[in-house]
């Protein structure tokens, strides 16, 4: 709908659209012009912009041009290049662009005669500052995290990458929020496939308003229980995703960003990997996988050797937790799924949990789920105890949203530990794996390097090979340039030593 | 978005099949472990008209872990000895589930103890159920013993009697007196051609228990007993039948009076099979003189006399020792073994310097004689008496030409191995003479 020529009209258009909303703002200027003075409308959104701003440069610059020789044509343009001081300006046409951008924050300026109008960026909103991110923290590295602010967010990637490289596209989606999502990416290193195949999901992309839950979206397998997008806080993660090639999209409000493509091993590994010896950076993986497998099974295993396969463990365990055992009133897989149930209750209140009232809550989920359970013989010692490592052991993966992927089939392999013992879950582990085989994540194998085999890509996944013998770019991902700039550590030569 | 049909149409039915799993909890194996009945060890005596006696050691993990505060645990007694008397062993256990209100499992049994008269007979048979049963572990203990149930008895230092026996077992291979002979051990010597199986054998001795009296006080206060071994000439009781009124024979603990039986401590030497059957025992220096040529010694003291003449004897303490049995087929049948032994000094008199290399050669010497002596003694014995190649000569020749061994196996163990020509070549080495420090001259 294009505007009109009649600022009477334009404005009511624009009061109308907004329905009178108490925050639109249409201040009115007289413009000193020749033969008759014009009135102008600063229209914008009270809260949205930043009011200094723009009293200095479109309310003081409007009050006081002086626009005698003007011509009614060319009004438009003049105080769109000479008058405004606003740094991010253009004119524009249409008034559903025009409703667009105020809602957006931006000012728009209307001159009475003109079909046009003027729109400027002087947006500024009260956002959180950057802080360690709370559910990645590291001990060493970096201690900055995303915000809810997609420019700032941006800012943070583009000082890790200064060059003309990165790429940001926006898009903007839901009809009635516009949220702006920004897909980015380094030009010459993610693949042209990848990042077309980014920009469709997103153009595709047709809800309400989003925020949070993009992934849900845009990801290749909806219904997996396991996450297919790497969620994270922190930059240098995604920056050092970006320089492998991947795709990176960020989501106005949102402080997580989400990468694309993400395999298996990327959840479970952590950027404090880097900031140690590489020695100690793959004893962390090996850790993680551990914590991994002890999350997933410990509790179906025991269910499953006590229950059907005594003969496996040492006699002096049998007889110690047979002793324990006793006068339990529940089947072993009761006790188990009693315990993990309360266990994951008590971390699902403890999240929620004001903080005032939080150590009361842990004093009684430690004594009197624990202590008096066993005290009251409703649950044994060694299960409180694989309950405790299974917990504890699930907090080993550095990403949440696998976590709890892992927590909610611990589940399934206890109830089936318990119906057909360890060949239940030989069978349920088996389904699983060839589900993940048959997942993929951006057209990338999900569990890739492992299947399919690329021994290149072990470098940083099974390992954590040295910095400077990481001398290509994950393959799979089609990358347009495998070999890497670097490739030596550089050693206090004998040259440098002379000088 | 990739269709996954296949996947879609397969979703509900797995569901569905994951869910009625649920439905089968309790199916055929399921054993929760507070229902089973842990069998630690088995005992198998001779009965009447060709049957066994099996006694079966069940524990009671309740009272074993009596520091627990779980569960209400009504008896003390840590375990029961339940004893049947079938013709097959599977009938026996069965038999005795009759009196046990825990299902019986064979997954934990760690020692399984055969009885002389029954070994005598032979224990093929009851070897194959141990082997074809499968929760069974192939390591388990298997030992000979004057009574299969006698060992089923008051254990010491440890509080059961399996538990006992087995660690025993392992630390008395220090002694360089016995073997350890695991269930698979035995079963695949059975099989194999030309060795003969055997097996630690134990024999139990009896103790009494001794009173403490705490003195200097008013009231005397009785300490715990201690049980003191009642002395027994060595080697006595290794080959006799115990009489029917020994302890021995006695259930670990009867049920209800609460009484303790003396304990009985283990003695261990080393039993000969001849196929399943026990042919005889080696004690003491026998069985040292057995483990010289089998090559199995891993330490041992020893004893010779000061080869400067002074009378008083040096003990010497074995660190390594290894054999190898080479056939030599150049002119008729003969076989020469060659052993390595290495020595330390454990004790010596204190006139004695090693710094004299003549002192060293005379005592590596005599030290020769001792296990050429020991070696021959108990090859003597098993060639001529036993009759049975528990060396494995057969197996070695066996291996090194199949035609020969082939025409020979039938004879084998009744006229070759007895006839058998085996030279002995030793070679002792006293280590370190001068950097193990002892207060004499050396």
């Amino acid at each position: 709908m294009p505007l009109s020529a009649s600022l009477e009209e334009n404005a009511s258009a624009l009061r109308e659209a907004f329905g009178s909303s108490a925050d639109l703002v249409l201040r009115y200027i007289e413009l000193a012009t020749s033969p008759k003075r014009r009135t102008a409308v600063v229209a914008y959104i009270q809260g949205m912009t930043d009011r200094q701003y723009m009293e200095d440069s479109v309310i003081s610059s409007l009050s006081t041009f002086d626009g005698h020789t003007l011509t009614a044509a060319s009004i438009i343009e003049v105080l769109r290049d000479g008058v405004l001081t606003v740094a991010d300006v253009e004119t524009i046409d249409d008034l559903n662009d025009v409703k667009r951008h105020i809602a957006q924050g931006y000012c728009a300026v209307l001159v009475d005669g003109c079909d046009k109008a003027i729109v400027g960026d002087v947006t500024k909103w009260e956002t959180r500052s950057i802080e360690d991110p709370t559910s990645e923290s590291t001990v060493s590295g970096p201690k900055e995290g995303f915000v809810e602010s997609l420019s700032t967010n941006i800012t943070l990637l583009r000082r890790y990458i200064r060059s003309e490289f990165l790429r940001v596209e926006y898009f903007y989606s839901g009809p009635v929020s516009r949220t702006p999502i920004a897909l980015v990416y380094v030009a010459g290193i993610a693949s042209e496939r990848l990042v077309q195949e980014g920009r469709e999901r997103l153009r595709r992309l047709d809800v309400d308003g989003i925020s949070a839950g993009l992934e849900e979206y845009i990801e290749d397998a909806p219904t997996s229980l396991f996450p297919t997008l790497l969620k994270t806080q922190r930059p240098d993660r995604a920056v050092g995703a970006l320089l492998e090639g991947r795709l990176v999209f960020l989501v106005d409000g949102n402080p997580e960003t989400l990468i694309a493509p993400a395999t298996l091993h990327m959840f479970l590994s952590s950027s404090e990997d880097y900031y140690e010896r590489f020695w100690v950076g793959t004893m962390f993986r090996w850790l993680r996988m551990l914590g991994l497998l002890v999350s997933l099974l410990l509790p179906g295993l025991y269910v499953a050797v006590t229950t059907f396969h005594q003969e496996l463990l040492p006699t002096p365990l049998l007889l110690a937790i047979a002793a324990q055992r006793e006068g339990i009133p529940f089947p072993a897989v009761a006790e188990a799924l009693l315990m993990e149930v309360i266990f994951e209750i008590l971390r699902e209140a403890g999240i929620r949990l004001p903080r005032i009232v939080g150590p009361a809550v842990s004093i009684i989920g430690a004594l009197v789920l624990g202590e008096a359970a066993i005290r009251a013989g409703l649950a044994s010692p060694a299960m409180i105890v694989v309950v405790a490592a299974t917990g504890v052991a699930s907090f080993a993966a550095p990403a949440a949203s696998f976590q709890n992927a892992i927590r909610l089939l611990r589940f399934g392999f206890t109830i089936v530990a318990a119906a057909m013992g360890i060949f239940g879950m030989s069978l349920l582990f088996f389904v699983t794996v060839i589900s993940l085989c048959d997942t993929r994540s951006f057209g990338t194998p999900f569990l890739e390097p492992i299947a399919p085999t690329v021994v290149m890509d072990w470098k940083d996944s099974l390992i954590r090979a040295p910095s400077w013998a990481m001398k290509s770019r994950p393959w799979l991902i089609w990358p347009k340039e495998v070999k890497k700039p670097h490739g030596r550590p550089v050693p206090w030569s004998k040259g440098r030593q002379k000088e | 978005m990739r269709t996954r049909p296949l996947a879609r149409q397969l979703l509900i039915p797995v569901v569905f099949a994951l869910l009625s799993a649920l439905t089968t909890a309790g199916c055929w194996d399921l054993e929760e472990v507070d229902e089973i009945g842990i069998i630690g060890s088995m005992g198998l005596d001779k009965g009447e008209e060709g049957r066994v006696i099996v006694s079966l050691e069940v524990i009671n993990p309740g009272a074993l872990a009596s520091g627990t505060s779980g569960g209400a645990t009504v008896s003390q007694v840590v375990a029961v000895v339940l004893r049947d008397e079938a013709n097959t062993i599977a009938a026996a256990i069965s038999n005795a589930q009759r009196r046990l209100p825990r299902r019986l499992t064979t997954g934990q049994v760690n020692t399984i103890i055969c009885g002389q008269a029954l070994a005598r007979q032979g224990i093929g048979a009851y070897i194959d159920y141990l082997v074809r049963t499968a929760d069974i572990r192939g390591s388990a203990l298997l030992a000979t013993c004057d009574t299969g149930a006698g060992l089923l008895q008051r254990p010491y230092l440890n509080p059961l009697p399996s538990r006992t026996l087995s660690s025993l077992a392992q630390a008395a291979i220090g002694s360089g007196q016995t073997v350890m002979t695991t269930l698979n051990e035995f079963a695949v010597r059975l099989t194999e051609p030309g060795i003969e199986p055997v097996t630690m054998h134990t024999v139990g001795r009896r103790t009494k228990d001794v009173q403490v009296k705490r003195q200097g006080e008013e009231v005397e206060q009785t300490e715990k007993s201690i049980s003191v071994e009642q002395p027994v000439v060595v080697g006595r009781s290794i080959e006799g039948e115990l009489p029917d009124d020994s302890p021995y024979l006695q259930p670990y603990k009867e049920a209800g009076t609460g009484e303790l039986l003396p304990a009985v401590t283990i003695d261990i030497g080393i039993a000969a099979y001849r196929d399943d059957k026990l042919v005889g025992l080696l004690d003491d220096s026998e069985a040292r003189g057995f483990l010289w040529i089998d090559g199995r010694l891993e330490q041992s003291a020893l004893e010779v006399p000061d080869p400067t003449g002074s009378g008083e004897m040096m003990g010497l303490k074995v660190i390594r020792a290894s054999s190898s049995i080479k056939p030599d087929l150049k002119e008729g049948i003969k076989f020469n073994v060659e052993i390595h032994v290495d020595v330390e000094v454990a004790q010596a008199p204190l006139s004695l310097s090693f710094k004299d290399t003549r002192l060293v050669s005379a005592l590596e010497d005599s030290l020769r004689d001792l296990i050429m002596r020991e070696a021959l003694t108990t090859l003597n014995k098993v060639q001529r008496e036993f009759r049975s190649d528990i060396y494995g000569f057969g197996y070695q020749l066996y291996r090194t030409d199949p035609r020969i061994w082939q025409e020979l196996e039938p004879k084998w163990n009744d006229e070759v191995f007895p006839n058998l020509d085996i030279q002995l070549d030793i070679q002792t080495r006293l280590r370190a003479p001068g950097s193990v420090y002892g207060i004499g001259a050396g």
